[in-house]
């Protein structure tokens, strides 16, 4: 049987670099629940950075708030 | 739409688009065969076994911030699966252009350099698959 994948906190992010990321243009602004490291990962390869106000990565938060 | 040339291929790997730099991709979904012949049977008797999903391709090589290099790097590095994404047209997803997706890729490898004097600056990339999921297919992008 297939495991259930766990659900993530939504967040909005903006498209950054030149390429395109899961389907958004780059400059586009969009929301996803995207996994700490998904998100760490890309936003360190600059692919995309955090917008709507928030700061602090998934991964840089304490344990247990997802 | 009926027979098709590949021409638009969508590739996402790890969220990142890197469709203009893939040049060749094969998306396989297998089993194992497994011979259950027994004593009495005429015919040899398959079954299916283990299940395998990997998707292959070939990679233009690119060290710009966030393209080939970057991206690949660190998921060979890592632990943590990750999605690897393959449309067959950049038209909307739908049944008539599913979407292949191994949303547990794993790397066992990567080269980030390899050929000849006067060669395109190609490598050849394996994601292969480490969860339950398998190779999904899908009609619409979650």
């Amino acid at each position: 049987m297939a495991k259930k994948k766990p659900q993530y906190e939504t967040r909005t992010y903006t498209v950054a670099g030149t390429r395109k990321y899961a389907g958004h243009a780059p400059g586009e602004t969009f929301t996803a629940a995207l996994s700490p490291e998904a998100e760490e990962r890309a936003i360190q390869r600059g692919s995309i950075a955090l917008s709507g106000g928030e700061s602090k990565t998934k991964a840089a938060e304490p344990q247990g708030k997802e | 739409m009926g027979k098709r040339v590949l021409r638009d291929v969508q590739i996402t790997v790890d969220g990142t688009d890197l469709s203009d730099h893939f040049s060749a991709i094969t998306v396989e979904d297998a089993a194992a065969e497994v011979d259950a012949t027994a004593f009495g049977n005429v015919y040899t008797q398959a079954m299916k076994g283990m299940r395998t999903a990997q998707i292959t391709g070939t990679v233009q090589q690119d060290f710009d911030t966030g393209s080939v290099h970057q991206t690949l790097a660190p998921l060979n590095d890592q632990e943590d699966p990750f999605e690897v994404v393959v449309i067959p047209t950049d038209a909307a997803v739908s049944a008539q252009n599913p979407a292949f997706r191994l949303s547990e890729s794993q790397l066992l490898g990567y080269t980030p350099l390899s050929g000849g004097v006067g060669d395109l600056s190609t490598t050849d990339i394996t994601f292969t698959n480490s969860g339950d999921l398998g190779l999904e297919i899908l009609n619409t992008l979650p």
